[in-house]
């Protein structure tokens, strides 16, 4: 009796998780989508300087005009483009290497882990900001080096957590039952280890998107980041920073963007989660 | 009931939390009610700007010194940027070597020493010993001092003397009262320095002893505020009474009764200097559409929030030389169309940006995010070129003072200086136009502006110092060498119950006696 | 025991040295230097003979590992050398800022736990109910927030409308703190509470919790004494990541406030490129990092008793 109401509750959770999970995902897709063709939904030209300076919103400029005329709307639709796909690049690149390198030290071991990890150490202890300048004289500015100054410190984050499930799970009984019916470690890695360490990383990942968008827009005061005229949500806001009692809008209308941005990505990654690992179903 | 105890637990250690801070938090008491004091928030009295003290024999500390009312020069600048006597009350040139100049009677050091000759000779001794910048300007070769009178000798002819004396590092200060650790100094200004801690602030307290009327307060604090919105917060608030170096944005705030503003035009310039090693910039009609494509009146009312004025040569209209004395090719679109369409420059292919024999006309501007104006005129430029069918490149980068240096690597620089930091014009000319300039980036070279660079080094007529300026400026625009954009306009706002918080074109002039408590 | 603690510090002098390198290669690789960078400052130009003396007298002119050997030579005396920039000695310049940043971290990481762990407790207890979604939606707000935005907003709030706090804080006190730490606070709080709810979620699924229940033991019981310690290590290595961090100075955070720490110290120097400065700073970090994993390692052999008798973790 008890149990049959637990197993009934238990499917009923589980058809929320997986409908939540298919809403977020299929909101993820619309807002990529919206995200991709930003310049379609835009209704005026994101660079043209031609309204007056610093306008309040209106019915014509829902979102207000920046000091340089621009409409702000379109500003923001295509600073979401800009922020998100680079953001979504960067996470990318660190979550996979990361988890590439911690993986492979985690189930290698030896001399080759231990290089790795010094060398995780070294970049997690290296100031992150005299690498930034360093690479911006080195390799000139722009969003795409911006996006490889923080992927160099980011990387040793995914790599340890990486490396620490991996050590985990090599002790695992049903480990050693792969490895005693024959798995060579390619298998191992890719049929067990991996799927297993998947959950705790993309939560990271996904914890980290709203971070990195504010790190990107952060180095752009080295000249590391979107140039001009380049919309970026990051840039908008710390450029609109003295404005915030003045002019409002200019600050406001990119904040709720990357609010926005950053609330959907955190929505989905929970409930990949909750699909993901049976545990937290409770 | 069942999570209420944890959750009693979490809350009493906020409460506790709250209760520690607000302990602590005494109630702030107005202390104003008879304004004896006055704090005044700087956000450039720092070891960055070179100012880390008050000593005039270090680095730019000069300005700190005379800024804040401790220390005072021979001669200073009028509103009109004319040299007149200040702590001396004449001169006279024997000949090209040789200047007499007669101190004033009375004044005293805050040390309670007497100024006079031997004093000044002391001073200035020793800041062309310690001081480079001081001793490549003046070119002192030796100083006699006779009761109130000192007579300088310069090695060569140095017709701007006067105007290096004016500099700040030419404060007065007392040598036998020397210099503290913390970088202190005795001078004869209406205000001496108490306490200094680099960074963050000065305590000044009045000298009763002023030789020049009543100082209008009994101590003034020098708060260094690197972060303009914290500056702009702690007027509001009334933390701070006066504020210099507030962002424009922050303006409309203090636009009301309780608030004074005082601006001027200053020698800053935002200006853009051609690279002409570049092969499309060496095309005459290339640089005229570029000088025809900034809309400078637009820059200034829109992104500068009014707070400059659009250049038309290197130095702003409170200077004989400056303003009207040349003539800017004005914002004129079609006429850049013209010239560029004159010179084969044409959009063939239809995507916006012109070419010719195959090249685009895309232009790299190169500039610098540490002086937030760059960004801006670069971006606004960007738009107006870009409508007259150039590509413009932006690269803003921390790293342009290696850049520029490389002619390869740009087109265009954007950059910021101060064209005549002591109201002479030659010093533009030296170090940004001649064949033998530090900062010459672009490699602009022209006989006749080095000719006539020659004859303003031997001139000391003012009026004629004057013409040649003019005549110089106009050599540099007529060859689309430079496009001077904006002159900065600085502005300090101050409470309004506060007076004599000026702004002075030269921008050494800040904390003087006229400031006091308004009536 | 103690051979532990001391091997992982001797740990500490490579990283020292590789890191002091490296960073002294890449400020030569970011171009320009101390004396350009003043000059751009002051907005002034000189002739290249003042530049070339100025250079001179830091030893700007000499090959890169000259400087670097010279740097290393001195530091091995005791000398850390005197700043590029403002002339003074670096090591006690760069020690009057420690306890700034000291305070602030503590106090931050106070706030963060008072806020983060009761607030993420109560969100994993009431899953998918209202308190979670309003939970989660401040933790969004709070991650999509840049700092200068929060400080500013805080400032305009408890300084200017209510007139709580001063919106200068001069000198380091326990009331000049408070708004720096929370801003501090709200971002890492924000990331955190969702950590918390995340373990607490994970814990409360296992199955003793379920015995406890149907063995009758009140839910409170059981969330205190077992949940919540089973959570322990996550919040703490969570937490010796931030102490790390902040300890490392919040430049931003420090303008706004004018709280005079490391953090800005750093980025001055960075942007003048003022060597010994970096130097001092790099090396900081090199240690603070070296000393934050050791006692993590070691509480964790406290917290955890499977770490603790040597049984590898599963």
């Amino acid at each position: 009796m008890i149990d049959s109401v637990t197993v009934r509750r238990q499917k009923i959770r589980k058809d929320h998780t997986r409908k939540r999970f298919v809403f977020f995902l299929l909101a993820t897709a619309v807002f990529l989508i919206v995200v991709c063709f930003a310049r379609q939904f835009c209704p005026y030209d994101p660079n043209a300087q031609v309204f007056s300076a610093l306008e309040p919103p209106s019915v014509q400029h829902p979102a207000g005009t920046d000091r340089f005329g621009r409409d702000m709307l379109s500003r923001i639709l295509i600073g979401l483009r800009t922020s998100v796909l680079s953001t979504l690049a960067l996470v990318a690149i660190i979550t996979a290497a990361g988890t590439v390198i911690g993986v492979l030290c985690g189930h290698l071991g030896g001399a080759a882990d231990a290089l790795m990890m010094r060398a995780a150490d070294v970049c997690l202890a290296f100031p992150g900001l005299v690498l930034a300048l360093a690479i911006a004289a080195l390799l000139n500015g722009g969003l795409q080096n911006a996006v490889l100054a923080l992927a160099v410190v980011g990387w040793p984050k995914y790599a340890r957590l990486a490396r620490s499930q991996t050590l985990a799970l090599e002790s695992a009984d049903f480990i050693a039952a792969a490895r005693l019916s024959g798995d060579s470690s390619v298998q191992l890695v890719a049929r067990h280890i991996l799927p297993n360490i998947a959950g705790p990383i993309l939560v990271t990942a996904v914890l980290d998107i709203g971070t990195m968008m504010m790190e990107l827009a952060g180095l752009s005061f080295l000249g590391l980041g979107a140039m001009p005229p380049t919309a970026e949500l990051g840039s908008m806001m710390s450029s609109g920073r003295s404005m915030l009692q003045t002019y409002p809008w200019v600050i406001l209308g990119p904040g709720i963007a990357i609010f926005a941005a950053v609330a959907l990505f955190h929505l989905l990654g929970d409930s990949v989660r909750d699909v993901l690992d049976p545990r937290t179903g409770r | 009931m069942k999570k209420s105890r944890i959750l009693s637990v979490w809350l009493a250690a906020a409460v506790l939390v709250l209760g520690l801070v607000s302990g602590c938090a005494a109630p702030s008491s107005d202390t104003r009610t008879a304004k004896t004091t006055f704090v005044l928030g700087d956000t450039t009295f720092n070891a960055e700007n070179e100012e880390p003290d008050i000593n005039p024999h270090r680095a730019y500390s000069g300005w700190a010194c005379i800024r804040y009312g401790v220390g005072e020069t021979l001669f200073r600048y009028s509103d009109s940027m004319e040299i007149e006597p200040w702590l001396a009350t004449g001169y006279e040139l024997v000949d090209d070597l040789t200047w007499k100049i007669t101190l004033r009677d009375g004044v005293t050091f805050s040390s309670g020493r007497k100024m006079d000759g031997e004093a000044v000779k002391e001073c200035l001794g020793h800041l062309i010993e310690v001081h480079d910048r001081a001793r490549g300007d003046l070119m002192i070769g030796s100083i006699t001092a006779d009761g109130q009178t000192v007579t300088i000798r310069t090695t060569e002819p140095r017709p701007t003397l006067l105007n290096y004396l004016s500099d700040p590092y030419g404060c007065i200060i007392d040598m036998e009262a020397g210099v503290t650790g913390d970088g202190i100094v005795c001078g004869t200004g209406p205000y001496l320095a108490v306490s200094l801690t680099t960074g963050e602030e000065l305590t000044l307290r009045k000298n009763e002893s002023y030789w020049d009327g009543e100082p209008g307060f009994d101590e003034i604090t020098v708060l260094t505020i690197s972060d303009g919105d914290t500056l702009t917060m702690a007027l509001q608030s009334g933390e701070i009474d006066g504020a210099y170096g507030m962002p424009y944005a922050s303006y409309p705030l203090f636009q009301n009764d309780g608030y004074t503003f005082s601006g001027t035009a200053t020698s800053r310039v935002f200006f853009v200097s051609m690279n002409f090693e570049s092969s499309i910039l060496q095309n005459p009609a290339v640089r005229r559409a570029i000088a025809m494509g900034i809309d400078k009146e637009r820059f200034v009312t829109d992104l500068l929030d009014g707070n400059g004025y659009p250049a038309a040569g290197a130095f702003p209209n409170v200077f004989s030389f400056g303003g009207d004395a040349v003539t800017a090719k004005e914002y004129d679109p079609d006429g850049a169309r013209a010239v560029l369409e004159e010179a084969g420059w044409v959009d063939t292919d239809g995507d916006g940006i012109r070419e010719k024999d195959g090249q685009e006309l895309t232009i790299r501007w190169l500039t610098y995010p540490s002086r937030q104006e760059l960004p801006l005129l670069a971006e606004s430029a960007q738009a107006s070129l870009g409508a007259i069918g150039f590509d413009v490149i932006v690269n803003s980068t921390a790293d342009h003072n290696s850049i520029r240096t490389d002619p390869a690597a740009w087109d265009v620089y954007a950059s910021a200086m101060v064209t005549a930091p002591t109201g002479d014009p030659a010093y533009f000319f030296t170090t940004h136009c001649l064949d033998s300039s530090t900062a010459n980036n672009g490699h602009y070279h022209s006989d006749a502006l080095e000719g006539l660079a020659a004859e303003l080094n031997a001139t000391f007529d003012t009026a004629r110092r004057a013409e040649l300026a003019a005549d110089m400026q106009q050599i540099l625009l007529d060859d689309d060498a430079f496009v001077f954009c904006s002159h900065l306009r600085m502005s300090m706002v101050c409470r309004s119950d506060v007076e004599g918080l000026t702004a002075h074109p030269c921008d050494f002039y800040e904390i003087t006696a006229d400031l006091k408590p308004a009536p | 025991m103690r051979n532990y603690v001391l091997r992982r510090l001797l740990q500490l002098i490579p990283i020292l040295l590789i890191l002091t390198f490296l960073s002294f290669g890449m400020m030569r690789l970011a171009g320009s230097d101390a004396v350009l960078q003043k000059m751009e400052n002051t907005g002034m130009a000189v002739s290249q003979e003042t530049i070339d003396d100025a250079r001179a007298e830091l030893g700007l002119d000499k090959p890169f590992l000259t400087q670097y050997f010279v740097w290393l030579g001195n530091l091995l005396h005791g000398d850390m050398g005197t700043s590029y920039v403002s002339g003074q000695e670096v090591f006690p310049t760069f020690v009057s800022k420690l306890p700034a940043t000291l305070l602030l971290t503590a106090v931050t990481i106070v706030l963060t736990i008072v806020i983060s762990v009761p607030l993420g407790v109560w969100a994993a207890v009431r899953q998918n109910r209202w308190a979670d979604y309003v939970i989660r939606t401040a933790s969004f707000l709070g991650n999509s927030m840049p700092n200068f935005f929060v400080g500013l907003l805080l400032l305009y709030v408890f300084a200017i409308r209510l007139a709580w706090f001063p919106v200068i804080s001069r000198g380091v006190t326990l009331r000049n703190v408070v708004l720096p730490s929370l801003t501090l606070a709200i971002a890492m709080s924000a990331k955190y509470l969702r950590q918390v709810r995340a373990a607490v979620l994970e814990e409360l699924g296992k199955a003793y919790v379920a015995g406890a229940k149907a063995r009758g033991v009140r839910f409170s019981v059981t969330l205190t004494k077992s949940v919540l310690r089973s959570c322990l290590v996550t919040i703490l290595t969570l937490l010796t990541l931030s102490i790390g961090s902040l300890l490392g100075g919040t430049a931003i955070v420090e303008s706004i406030f004018m709280w005079d720490g490391v953090g800005k110290l750093a980025v001055d120097a960075i942007n003048m490129r003022d060597y010994p400065m970096i130097q001092a700073y790099v090396m900081w970090m090199a240690i603070l990092y070296v000393c934050v994993n050791l006692v993590t390692d070691l509480s964790y052999r406290a917290l955890d008793p499977r770490i603790r008798l040597g049984v590898r973790k599963g």
